[in-house]
């Protein structure tokens, strides 16, 4: 007899003619649920390290895709997603969006089935998302999760009834602890072999268009509630009306009867009441929620995110810099030399153009890594919607929503992290706002060179002319982010915020180390591509002689391509007051990265990068001399100007790399050419009004 | 009357909710005649509502655009012990 509940046609993944985004014959497995549920840690825990995060087709939505191994009925590896948070098949968000056009095949194929989490604590939404995969027709196997949190509360729903009134396999998993995973591996491999359509409310059509699922909301909310009714497991204590309509929080209507109940969380004697404390994350938030409090806590968080960009990072990346450019540059230069190549242009690009860029990746890494394991962390901990609460206020002001601030936190540490912590914005148009508003946060790259500047032109005040670069910093990321939202962002308002709050848990290490680690590697494989081609390209422009009788790969900066594309460009820093090519060839190696600045200014002189703790030096003398000469007396002005010039254009080359990434190409190439056009305008501004002064 | 004028700790219902997408709203939780607890201030104006299990967080602009009135008749539905945390 056939099953009424099996869709017709062959079975999924044994098709070779299906083939698809999961390789020819791949099954492709959709883990779906509400915000919250338990999807990444699941994800990883059965993924591993065996995943990629790249963006969902023609977004900037990260969708991470792993390699899963199905133990059992025929071992199938099948492809796991892991989709987007969503509350329905009724996208409010880029997010959702995303979910909705994965399950529907959009894009791709649709998937095989679909791992639907069912959140045991708080059932009534996940099982409003059920009712609206049911109509789907995919086959689909429930996890339910947070049975633990329930069990402690006195509540949770029973896997066997709730099988039995969806009719697909149902498994209690933990994806913390890993246990329950050995069913769901037997459970998907059923249903692989055996598909099984999820019930939902009778009569439901088979249309899911977002118009049918708005129309059948009220139904659906009978339907859940009726199904907590018959699953809930409810203790004597919390009594049947009370725990049912709790349970039905945003459900429909209250319960019209007792409902038989499936089990006893609890075994009090009769007669008596248990007393119940207060739950650890209602005592926790009374502290982390106060304005006062709260916002202390927040500021602690946001400076130890801070420190992570920076103190954190810097040894580690200092050490991956130093393997690269010391042992590795020697082993490389000692092949070649065997080889007969050494001392030539090969060498000199092997270990000038390419390794260098290598080692630029490299020392990224651990910074990358870091920042995504401590947004991993808060995220995981539940603090993260927490600090979104905290800080949603000012952040309103411009439009942001609360979580941005993290992200503008860390840009003053770095921009390359604070881009990774966008990842935190629930909204792909607040993402894109924010990351084209990080490369106007200081980094300490910059700051490198604004106390040299400032020590140099304004001796005696400069630790007041820095304080008035990071006081310009602020104002031009306010003033941007006002700009690009009633100009391209006018789409992007505050919205009123209303989020549920997940309760706080101990982060899993080990889970968040793989979910950094795969996020690293996807740093290091697209913008690491980036960086390495547009390092080579900078050594081939200093390597190939335009004056000068010099071999290749052996010319001095003047006399290279490179000297030569700065002389061409200074004319137009003129206005600015800093139109010689020693500044502008300092600008086109900012643009590689910022702490190289100085070292490029020191080599066009050719002399020695001062000592920082030095009053006076060569270099300081030359870069007086050149201001001076290039601004007709006004090199205070011009200096002024080349900082806010240093400032506002495109801070690094590994941050246009990670913003192409994110955002794309079109999207970084254009942000590159306004943030230039902006700082030309605000430099011969700040020149042109220094003279007057 | 106004969330942010309501009592904490008191059994309310919810009589109107006049910010956001209707059925999102409903799809969290809020739905008009639906029974919750302040419980604390959250932030700067905004209010922690309990909802059952569900602890749902707004901000001041959601605040004031839901009503709500005393029911007087129902026993506060208090969270269980957190045993795990």
């Amino acid at each position: 007899m056939s099953c009424p509940h099996c869709p017709a046609g062959p079975t999924p993944g044994t098709d070779p003619g299906a083939g698809g985004a999961g390789g020819v014959g791949q099954a492709v497995l959709a883990l779906v649920g509400t915000p919250n549920v338990g999807k990444s840690t699941l994800f990883a825990a059965l993924t591993g390290v065996r995943a990629t995060v790249r963006n969902a087709p023609g977004t900037t939505v990260d969708l991470a895709a792993g390699s899963w191994q199905v133990r059992g009925a025929g071992s199938p590896r099948v492809q796991l997603l892991d989709l987007p948070g969503t509350y329905s098949l009724v996208p409010r968000s880029p997010d959702e969006q995303v979910t909705r056009d994965a399950v529907a095949g959009t894009h791709r194929r649709p998937p095989d089935a679909i791992v639907l989490l069912v959140d045991a604590h708080e059932p009534a939404r996940s099982l409003y998302l059920a009712a609206h995969v049911a109509r789907t027709g995919l086959p689909v196997v429930v996890a339910l999760t947070l049975a633990d949190v329930a069990r402690s509360r006195g509540a949770g729903i029973d896997p066997a009834a709730l099988e039995a009134v969806l009719q697909v396999p149902v498994v209690e998993l933990n994806p913390r602890t890993g246990s329950g995973v050995p069913a769901l591996h037997r459970a998907v491999g059923l249903v692989l072999t055996r598909p099984r359509t999820l019930v939902g409310p009778a009569g439901a059509e088979a249309d899911w268009s977002p118009e049918a699922l708005t129309t059948s909301a009220d139904a659906i909310f009978d339907w859940v509630h009726a199904v907590i009714e018959a699953t809930a497991i409810l203790d004597a204590e919390s009594g049947v009306e009370s725990g049912v309509e709790s349970a039905t929080a945003g459900g429909g209507r209250p319960a019209s009867r007792t409902p038989a109940r499936r089990g006893r969380a609890n075994d009090a004697p009769a007669g008596t009441r248990p007393v119940r404390a207060t739950p650890l994350t209602e005592r926790l938030d009374r502290v982390l929620l106060h304005p006062l409090w709260g916002s202390l806590v927040a500021l602690g968080v946001l400076w130890g995110l801070f420190s992570v960009a920076t103190a954190v990072a810097a040894p580690l990346m200092a050490w991956a810099d130093a393997l690269f450019s010391g042992p590795v540059a020697v082993a490389i230069s000692t092949v070649l030399g065997w080889a007969g190549w050494g001392g030539g242009w090969l060498e000199s690009l092997l270990v000038g153009g390419l390794l260098v860029g290598v080692a630029t990746v490299a020392s990224f890494a651990p910074l990358m890594g870091l920042m995504f394991l401590a947004i991993a962390v808060l995220d995981d901990s539940g603090y993260l919607a927490r600090v979104t609460l905290i800080t949603d206020r000012a952040m309103r002001r411009l439009g942001l929503d609360g979580r941005a601030v993290l992200a503008l936190v860390v840009g003053f540490g770095c921009n390359v992290p604070a881009l990774a912590a966008t990842k935190t914005l629930p909204d792909r148009r607040q993402r894109l706002l924010v990351g084209l508003l990080i490369p106007y946060t200081s980094c300490a790259a910059r700051l490198t060179v604004f106390v040299l500047l400032a020590t140099v032109f304004f001796p005696g005040h400069a630790t007041l002319v820095v304080l008035v670069m990071y006081a310009a910093s602020v104002a031009l990321v306010v003033v941007a982010g006002l700009v690009l939202r009633a100009t391209l962002f006018r789409d992007v308002h505050a919205d009123p915020l209303v989020i549920v709050l997940p309760t706080y848990q101990r982060p899993r290490l080990r889970s968040l180390l793989g979910a950094a680690w795969v996020r690293t590697w996807g740093f290091v494989t697209g913008a690491g591509t980036i960086i390495v081609a547009t390092l080579v390209v900078v050594w081939a422009l200093l390597a190939i002689p335009v004056h000068g009788d010099h071999p290749l790969g052996d010319v001095p900066v003047q006399d290279s391509v490179y000297g030569a594309t700065a002389q061409a460009l200074a004319p137009a820093f003129a206005p600015a007051g800093f139109g010689d090519w020693h500044a502008t060839s300092a600008l086109m190696t900012g643009f590689v990265a910022k702490e190289v600045v100085i070292g490029g200014l020191a080599q066009s002189y050719a002399v020695a990068e001062p000592d920082p703790e030095a009053t006076s030096s060569a270099l300081g003398e030359n870069l007086l001399a050149t201001f001076d000469r290039s601004s007709g007396g006004h090199g205070q002005a011009a200096a002024a100007a080349f900082m806010v010039f240093i400032l506002a254009y495109t801070p690094c080359l590994a941050t246009v790399a990670e913003q192409a990434r994110m955002l794309g190409r079109r999207t970084t190439a254009l942000a590159v050419l306004a943030q230039v056009a902006v700082a030309w305008v605000l430099a011969v501004a700040v020149f042109q009004v220094g003279t007057l002064l | 009357m106004r969330l942010t004028e309501a009592p904490f700790g008191v059994p309310l219902r919810l009589t109107a909710v006049g910010v956001g997408d209707p059925l999102r709203m409903r799809e969290l939780g809020l739905r008009v005649g639906c029974a919750l607890e302040v419980t604390q201030r959250a932030g700067f104006g905004g209010r922690v509502l309990a909802l059952g299990p569900t602890r749902i967080a707004l901000d001041h602009v959601s605040c004031a655009a839901l009503d709500v009135e005393p029911d007087a008749g129902r026993p506060s539905p208090r969270l269980c012990a957190e045993v795990s945390a």
